[in-house]
């Protein structure tokens, strides 16, 4: 599923990332790339996205 | 939006530590590179008790200067070596500040390349924003 991430990295080097457009939690093993290589979260959210369902399973009845 | 982060950087890989040196006006003869950490230098040539895997020699630094370096720790992370004398001289917290978010923008660019994403990126007030797409 097409998805887009905002990051900005602050003066300090302060990272906040943003994965947009991806439902469920497939916008965690996303995250979870980065945080690899980035070094443990200091903070992290799920937003209201995160709790709605992905397209494909809207459909299935 | 579905997930939130933030990250305060750590430094812990090697090659974009180097990167960011880049950027911060070093070349790359000018940065020493070791798997096994090195003897660092004080200004009148003595030798200084840490070691370093990332050094830049003094004579790089400034008139006068201490080798600048950058020691791995038991945790992954890279520790900088700057004496007293350079941390008064532009070496300071707002020098490591910028190091770490040029460092951070090389990790990203390189984790977003290897999978596969477009990056587009500005710097507005001092910050760098990237946008990711895929």
């Amino acid at each position: 599923m097409a998805h887009k991430i905002d990051i900005t990295i602050d003066e300090t080097g302060h990272v906040t990332f943003h994965v947009r457009g991806q439902k469920g939690d497939k916008c965690l093993d996303i995250a979870k790339d980065f945080e690899n290589v980035m070094g443990k979260a200091e903070k992290k959210r799920k937003t209201s996205e995160f709790y709605e369902k992905p397209e494909r399973e809207k459909v299935r009845i | 939006m579905s997930e939130y982060l933030e990250f305060k950087t750590q430094i812990t890989r090697k090659d974009e530590l180097v990167l960011a040196l880049g950027d911060m006006g070093f070349t790359s003869q000018q940065i020493e590179i070791h798997t096994d950490p090195q003897t660092l230098y004080g200004w009148h040539g003595e030798k200084r008790p840490e070691k370093s895997e990332v050094i830049i020699r003094r004579k790089y630094v400034g008139a006068a200067a201490n080798d600048l370096g950058f020691t791995k720790q038991a945790d992954g992370t890279y520790k900088a070596i700057i004496s007293a004398n350079e941390r008064t001289c532009g070496y300071n917290a707002a020098w490591l500040n910028r190091l770490n978010q040029n460092y951070a923008a090389h990790v990203i660019r390189r984790k977003a390349k290897a999978k596969g994403y477009r990056v587009t990126e500005t710097k507005v007030d001092g910050k760098i924003q990237m946008t990711l797409r895929k």
